[in-house]
């Protein structure tokens, strides 16, 4: 099955044609990478992908995980079955909370159980080497490099099929 | 084909069954369906309380600050009503100087009285004398009394006429001029009630014919033995504090929450991001509202009356300030617009609130602006609350909730039209 489909997909903001006639397939999976210069619309084909720009915006033939974000009934489905980690943390993360209370924040969107959700809350932190002494202060306090593992962490956090990383190296070093 | 009418009734009767089975099914889902919407919005709150407690200078804000500032107004009310502050005077007299009789031209220099006054206003509490001029002796008595009063050394100058013993010796009422600062409206009538009350001794002690005994009739007044200060002062500061607290609390709440825009790519509605914002700042209104009722009645607040009411009418106030705040929030793009959005409301909403200006002797135009401001309504709602135990359900009251019913919905549709991308 076609986790990702998308077909003569463009973005026209106004007079500003953004993204021209993109098409691809990701399959279960499978990891693909985007590459382009800065603006040529890497970002823009991820906020289509994850139900963030207007139909009237865009046109084309997209579908995540089998179902279209053209249709707002479909939005909710759509985000429940993927998982998101953006570009910039301070967009994704709550910097006063700590890294347990933003794994309850998020996952209780999805209706997770807080028990479970930090079961694998843990899981995935000790995967991702986030020091455990952080686990419990505020987020504010990580560096660059562990801020960014914890918003992969919470993107993954509820099991999605599809995972969107939006530069995910940033801040990441070599050892990482 | 040939289908038996039997068979038709059971594909009937299976088909009812069905419906019947998908209409349960559909409301087993949208069972579960606000089931799970109601656990987000709780799960939101707790993230809110979260949220709140990492931010002590707005709990100290909304919590300490309100009940301080009642102690602080109960306090120095009562030093305020413990002692009298007289008032500084100068007395210029020019009774001494020649009175030529309008009815056979001839001429009097009679001042008997003058000293008698004088001592009058030595004996009043409200009036301490700086000075004595003799306008006969001194021709620039007036003009050192003005400028004594430019230097604000003096609130008032007493001013004896050149016939005042004169008519009183022939038994016709006396008549003093006095002067009073009046660059501020308020103390007038302080200043004027200090006159009165050596006028007062003047009188009792002089035996002078015809006495005069004003009788006042006062309805709504606060008893002598509560502050009548404090409780005038309570009901201004009560429902500007409420609304502007509100104000304070929730004007960044929304502008300044980045990880909204993440928020939103999970299953999470706009409508319940918002909602359990209205939740969670309702119950710290609730709880500023009882601590400064609490506060008020502990400092001696003089209540006709009921406490429920009062509440009511302080939860009312308070929410309108909270939706005010989160309206500005959606409707802000940075913090930096919020805060000056915050700043252009609130002086509006004071400026129009009728504490300086009556809202009747406005123009029509600011009257219709002014009449659909929450604090236009604050001071009557809580005033007749407090002195006239009125209830709190009227005109006022309706017209609140009328407002904030239309706030709400409008920073529903906004919020659902802000555009957030991550």
């Amino acid at each position: 099955m076609d986790m990702v489909n998308v077909k003569k997909l463009n973005v026209i903001f106004g007079k500003k044609h953004i993204v021209h006639d993109v098409s691809f397939t990701v399959k279960k999976g499978e990891i693909i990478g985007l590459f382009g210069i800065s603006g040529a619309g890497k970002t823009t084909i991820i906020r289509v992908l994850t139900c963030q720009i207007d139909k009237k915006n865009w046109n084309g033939e997209v579908l995540v995980t089998g179902l279209s974000p053209s249709k707002k009934s479909n939005h909710p489905k759509i985000l429940s079955n993927i998982g998101y980690v953006p570009q910039l943390e301070e967009l994704n993360l709550y910097y006063e909370l700590s890294p347990m209370v933003n794994v309850e924040v998020f996952t209780s969107t999805y209706g997770m159980d807080v028990k479970k959700a930090k079961e694998v809350a843990i899981k995935l932190f000790k995967i991702l080497d986030i020091p455990e002494d952080t686990w419990n202060k505020r987020v504010k306090y990580m560096s660059g490099g562990e801020k960014k593992r914890l918003s992969m962490a919470l993107g993954l956090i509820h099991e999605p099929d599809v995972l969107f990383l939006d530069e995910p190296t940033t801040f990441f070093s070599y050892f990482n | 084909m040939h289908i038996s009418s039997r068979s038709w009734r059971c594909e009937i009767i299976n088909n009812n069954k069905n419906q019947k089975s998908g209409k349960v099914l559909n409301r087993i889902k949208s069972f579960t369906r606000s089931n799970r919407s109601i656990f987000r919005i709780l799960k939101q709150v707790k993230k809110e309380f979260q949220l709140l407690w990492t931010d002590k200078f707005n709990i100290f804000i909304a919590l300490i600050v309100p009940p301080l500032v009642i102690a602080m107004l109960g306090i120095t009310g009562y030093i305020a009503s413990s002692t009298t502050t007289p008032i500084n005077c100068v007395l210029v007299s020019y009774d001494s100087n020649t009175y030529i009789m309008e009815n056979n031209f001839t001429t009097s220099r009679l001042d008997n009285y003058t000293s008698k006054y004088l001592s009058a206003v030595n004996k009043s509490e409200c009036l301490n004398l700086i000075e004595f001029f003799n306008a006969s002796e001194n021709p620039y008595s007036m003009e050192t009394a003005r400028n004594y009063l430019i230097e604000k050394k003096i609130k008032i100058i007493i001013s004896l006429p050149v016939d005042f013993s004169e008519l009183l010796t022939y038994g016709y009422p006396g008549i003093i001029d006095c002067v009073v600062d009046s660059s501020d409206m308020k103390e007038i009538q302080n200043n004027l009630n200090a006159v009165y009350d050596s006028i007062k001794i003047f009188v009792n002690d002089n035996n002078l014919t015809p006495q005069f005994k004003l009788k006042g009739f006062e309805e709504f007044a606060i008893p002598p033995d509560y502050s009548f200060r404090y409780n005038y002062n309570v009901v201004i500061t009560l429902s500007f504090m409420v609304v502007g607290v509100g104000m304070v609390l929730t004007i960044l709440i929304i502008v300044q929450e980045y990880p909204i825009a993440r928020l939103l790519l999970t299953p999470v509605k706009r409508s319940e991001i918002l909602l359990s914002k209205y939740v969670t700042y309702t119950c710290i209104l609730t709880i500023q509202n009882i601590s400064l009722i609490i506060a008020a009645l502990s400092f001696g607040l003089y209540m006709v009356g009921s406490v429920f009411d009062l509440f009511l009418a302080l939860f009312i106030l308070g929410f309108s300030g909270l939706t005010i705040g989160i309206f500005i929030s959606t409707f802000s793009k940075t913090k930096t617009q919020a805060n000056q959005l915050f700043f252009a409301a609130f002086l509006v909403l004071i400026l129009l609130s009728g504490i300086f200006i009556p809202i009747d002797a406005m123009p029509i135009y600011l009257q219709a602006i002014a009449y659909i401001l929450p604090l236009s309504h604050g001071d009557p709602l809580i005033r007749g609350i407090i002195t006239k135990g009125k209830s709190v359900f009227g005109f006022d009251f309706f017209m609140l909730l009328g407002v904030i019913i239309i706030l709400v919905i409008i920073s529903f549709i906004i919020f659902n039209k802000r555009k957030y991308e991550v």
